[in-house]
C-alpha cells in the first residue's frame, strides 16, 4: 500500500490521506468490465496496477486526450508492459478535488483510443452532442 | 445487494493478473512510489530522461508493476531526477507506512511511504 498526504484545494490547508474511487459508470460496469476478459495477463495486470494508482493520483498531463463537455478532461493510460492497449478515464473537473474518476475502458491504442475514448464516455455520462477541446498533441495517439 | 468495486470484479474475473500482480507485490509498491514521487513534482517521464542518464526504457521498467527488482543506483538516479527525497529505514519490527505519512507536517510537501 502506497499512502499519501494530499491537499484537498489551494484554500484549505488540511492535509489528508486521499482515496477516491476509480470506478466505470454504474450502469456500464459490466460492459467495461468485458474489455479486461480477453487481454493478456501482463495487461490485465498493468491496467490493475493503474487503476489503483489512480485512486490516489491524477494522470499525467502528456496523456491527456483533452476536454469533453467543458467538464471531464479525458485520458488514455499508457499500460505498463502492454503498448497496444490504453486505459481511457476521465476526471470530472467541475467537482472538487480530488476529482472523481471514471473509467470507460481498455481500449486498442491502434485505432486512435481517444476518439473512442470520447465517444465511449459521451455514452457513459448520456451526453448528447457534447463539446470537444482536444489537447494539443491528441493526434499522436 | 452488496456493493463490490471494478477492482474486485477484476480480480474475480482475471484470478491469473490478480496472481501476476502478487508475485510482483514488492515491484508494484516500488514502482507506485516512484510515479507518485515524480507526479507530485509535476514531472514526466521524459523529465526524468533530461535531467538524469537514465534511457527511457530504463525509466519504463523502473516504473513498471512486474519485472526484477532495479539497482540501488538505478533508483537513486531517478529520485536525484526527480529532484526528491528518500529516507531508508530498518527495523527488527513492522513499520507502518500509514502512521509514517500521518506523522509529517500538516504543511509540508505531501509523501509516500512504502514498507516492506
Amino acid at each position: 500500500m502506497i499512502s499519501k498526504l494530499y491537499k484537498r484545494s489551494e484554500h484549505e490547508t488540511e492535509m489528508c490521506r486521499v482515496s477516491r474511487p476509480v470506478e466505470p459508470v454504474a450502469q456500464y460496469h459490466d460492459e467495461v468490465l468485458q474489455d479486461f476478459a480477453a487481454p493478456s495477463t501482463a495487461c490485465v495486470a498493468g491496467a490493475d496496477f493503474l487503476l489503483e494508482e489512480l485512486e490516489e493520483t491524477d494522470p499525467d498531463l502528456d496523456e491527456r486526450c483533452g476536454l469533453l463537455d467543458n467538464r471531464f478532461e479525458l485520458y488514455a493510460l499508457r499500460v505498463p508492459k502492454c503498448p497496444h492497449l490504453a486505459l481511457v478515464v476521465s476526471l470530472d473537473t467541475r467537482q472538487d478535488r480530488p476529482w472523481p474518476c471514471t473509467l470507460h475502458g481498455l481500449l486498442s491504442r491502434r485505432s486512435r483510443p481517444c476518439e473512442a475514448g470520447r465517444h465511449r464516455a459521451a455514452k457513459h455520462f448520456n451526453l448528447i452532442d457534447p463539446s470537444w477541446e482536444p489537447a494539443n498533441d491528441q493526434d499522436k495517439l | 445487494m452488496t456493493k463490490t468495486s471494478f477492482r474486485s470484479d477484476l480480480r474475480r474475473l482475471r484470478p491469473d493478473a490478480a496472481a501476476e500482480s502478487k508475485t510482483h507485490a514488492q515491484k508494484r509498491k516500488l514502482a507506485l512510489a516512484l510515479r507518485a514521487l515524480r507526479k507530485e513534482k509535476g514531472m514526466t517521464q521524459k523529465d526524468i530522461e533530461r535531467n538524469s542518464t537514465l534511457t527511457q526504457p530504463a525509466i519504463s521498467r523502473l516504473e513498471a508493476p512486474t519485472g526484477s527488482l532495479p539497482s540501488w543506483d538505478t533508483v537513486m538516479r531517478y529520485i536525484e531526477a526527480c529532484n526528491g527525497h528518500m529516507l531508508l529505514g530498518f527495523s527488527a519490527h513492522e513499520f507502518d507506512e500509514a502512521a509514517f505519512v500521518a506523522s509529517q507536517p500538516k504543511d509540508g510537501e505531501p509523501v509516500v511511504a512504502l514498507a516492506v
